[in-house]
């Protein structure tokens, strides 16, 4: 991703430029509403994360550090969505089975796989910490580097967490008979 | 595990992310040679990381970019109410009922069965309502597919109704010099309101609950509702709009309806 396109869209942005704002949004949105849904698993959950992340963006646009880099931020505000939106989950409504959740895709919006499904549910096994970072690293394709800025972590740490999330993910899959 | 095995550990996850130099990949590869157990510690990783490559990437719903674009606020940025989640902290609650099918075919048959579309009001206060069913262009992404035109001599300007996969645009371009109340009413099992806002003035003086919103509009002012609602079945949108506590318009938008069904 262009760092340097970034900061030129978020400056014209800041000063009001919608087109700039939507030319952040082209970049980002699939991204977002991918690493939303490897965390949450439910399309609509995705959705509403991707559209909350995007909209107070552009309402705290001003707030953005400029010496941040631009995906660090939003990916933080999606992290912080998606932790919102799953504690509320897990208060509303328990954990389903992890193969039961085929009725929640409306009008088959989203087609998956059963590699697909079956990874997603070795995903959903997973404690919340170790799922983001496996979403960052192999879904987003971020760095040791871009990972710690997004997780605002160490990068040691996060190199142990994804050591120990890789283990449980092979643990899990292994289980489901996919290694 | 010892110390030494941790260090090759570290190494081959290094590897399988791009992140080790040449030099620790030699090293690597020397270990592993001296080692065949630890091979298999690689070779798990590797598939591991296979696998996770083959998972595809999804695409987001057709509607989502149009749908946070129109929800954005005027510019400069400012507050937007109403985003649709399924928090706590939202301040509106937007159920969606994801299998409201046979109940949305129901009440789109009545509609189209009764042609309801305005309802009488006593003939003293009934103002000239006009509808259309264009297909013009509004916005990126939204399809202008109904519009009322209001005329009254308190209240002019018109509302519009646009759609884009399972959202609603409602448009209200509203022009009166005393304040205009509006309530907006919809079946909260085929929709909820995901998004609110008001240009050229702040937000004032709006409510919203699982099935209706009312805000109110002063002189020139365009306000914008959005509503999610399901593929197959956009809610109906029931217009009352009041002035000084008494009812002048009253309108009905939305659904599918014949392109005949103009409103009466």
């Amino acid at each position: 991703m262009d760092e340097t396109e970034d900061v030129k869209l978020v400056s014209e942005s800041r000063q009001g430029s919608r087109e700039s704002f939507e030319r952040l949004l082209i970049r980002y949105e699939k991204a977002i509403f991918n690493a939303a849904y490897r965390i949450l698993r439910d399309p609509e959950d995705a959705r509403d994360v991707t559209q909350n992340v995007f909209l107070k963006a552009f309402e705290n646009l001003e707030q953005f550090d400029g010496n941040r880099r631009f995906f660090s931020w939003i990916y933080r505000i999606a992290l912080n969505e998606s932790i919102n939106l799953s504690k509320s989950r897990k208060r509303f409504a328990p954990a389903e089975d992890v193969g039961s959740d085929e009725h929640n895709t409306p009008e088959k919006l989203l087609r998956r796989t059963e590699l697909d499904r079956i990874v997603q549910a070795a995903l959903m096994s997973m404690a919340f910490e170790y799922r983001v970072v496996i979403v960052l690293r192999h879904f987003n394709d971020f760095d040791y580097r871009e990972m710690s800025e997004i997780l605002e972590i160490p990068e040691k740490t996060v190199k142990s967490r994804l050591f120990t999330a890789r283990e449980l993910l092979r643990d899990s899959l292994t289980q489901r008979g996919i290694l | 595990m010892s110390d030494l095995h941790e260090k090759y550990l570290e190494l081959m996850h290094a590897e399988v992310d791009g992140q080790a130099s040449d030099r620790e990949l030699a090293a690597l590869n020397e270990y592993l040679a001296a080692n065949p157990e630890a091979q298999n510690v690689r070779t798990d990783l590797r598939k591991l990381t296979d696998i996770l490559n083959q998972v595809e990437e999804l695409e987001p719903p057709d509607d989502l970019h149009g749908s946070i674009m129109a929800a954005l606020a005027p510019q400069p940025p400012r507050a937007v109410v109403g985003i649709r989640t399924r928090t706590s902290t939202t301040r509106f609650r937007m159920p969606l009922i994801r299998y409201g099918y046979a109940l949305a075919a129901g009440l789109l048959l009545g509609a189209l069965l009764t042609g309801i579309a305005f309802r009488s009001l006593p003939q003293q206060e009934k103002s000239y309502v006009s509808g259309t069913m264009t297909a013009v262009e509004n916005t990126p992404h939204y399809v202008v597919v109904e519009r009322i035109q209001l005329a009254d001599p308190d209240l002019t300007g018109s509302v519009e109704l646009s759609q884009n996969g399972n959202s609603e645009m409602v448009i209200f371009d509203l022009n009166g010099e005393k304040t205009v109340k509006v309530g907006v009413r919809f079946d909260p099992t085929l929709g909820g309101i995901k998004s609110f806002s008001q240009e050229p003035n702040n937000i004032s003086s709006v409510e919203g609950r699982e099935g209706s919103i009312s805000f109110e509009s002063q002189g020139k002012e365009r306000s914008i509702l959005v509503l999610a609602g399901q593929k197959r079945a956009l809610p109906l949108v029931n217009l009352d709009f009041y002035v000084e506590d008494k009812l002048v318009h009253q309108g009905r938008l939305g659904g599918t309806r014949p392109a005949d069904a103009s409103l009466k």
